[in-house]
């Protein structure tokens, strides 16, 4: 039976091959590598794609890419070693330095990219909403933040 | 509030401030006790969540196709 590894490792190889510039596993999971286990379903994974033709980003290549790896996207997830993955293109500057600044770990000889616990909680107070300000007060109390560089986002991203 | 349950509140014992900050303290020491759980520990506890949310959800509400229990080993 496949395992988180195996998800890894694809990531790996699809920057590899040049399909995503870079990545950063973010939301639900990212809160389980730092904390505590939480209830999801799905792999949040932030990336950077090749620089595009157009401003219009489209996922549509790496969907193919995937394809051609024999994982099939189905309404913006997809299944890669019985794990939906959802690929979500870094929506702004603090996304961008979110995926660029990850901690890079190790998991049976496998590197991933996991974005660091202040940029996750910048990143979910950006977008608001109450489960958010729950995960934030989790990681807060799990004692892994780095409460002045988290201030530090809040206020060059003009987090309130 | 009727006034009944008004004077009932009034005489409810109530946690001390004392009491309420030891048992702060204490979650926060178990939560950052489970976040230094190696990272395939917490894994398998996500797995077995899904495995036992899955079904009360899907009596619940209709679930997207990817809301289902990962198959994968921690």
């Amino acid at each position: 039976m496949a395992s988180l590894t195996d998800v890894f490792s694809v990531l790996n190889g699809l920057r590899a091959d040049g399909v995503i510039e870079e990545y950063a596993v973010g939301g639900a999971m990212a809160m389980v590598f730092w904390a505590e286990p939480t209830a999801t379903f799905d792999l949040d994974v932030f990336v950077f794609l090749p620089e595009p033709a157009s401003l219009i980003v489209s996922l549509e290549p790496l969907y193919a890419a995937l394809q051609g790896r024999g994982f099939n996207a189905v309404s913006e997830h997809v299944m890669i070693h019985g794990t939906p993955v959802q690929f979500l293109v870094s929506p702004n500057e603090l996304g961008d330095e979110a995926i660029e600044m990850a901690a890079e770990h190790e998991l049976d000889g496998v590197t991933f990219r996991v974005m660091r616990p202040e940029h996750l909680c910048a990143l979910w107070l950006q977008a608001g909403g109450a489960k958010r300000r729950e995960r934030v007060e989790v990681l807060r109390q799990s004692g892994v933040l780095d409460e002045t560089l988290l201030q530090r986002l809040l206020t060059k991203y003009g987090i309130r | 509030m009727t006034r009944a349950r008004a004077d009932k509140a009034a005489s409810r014992g109530r946690p001390s401030e004392e009491l309420l900050s030891r048992q702060r303290a204490a979650k926060a020491r178990w939560r950052s006790m489970v976040a230094r759980q190696p990272f395939r520990e917490k894994v398998a506890i996500v797995l077995d969540m899904q495995k036992r949310l899955y079904p009360i959800l899907r009596g619940r509400r209709s679930m997207r196709w990817w809301e289902r229990p990962w198959d994968i080993e921690p």
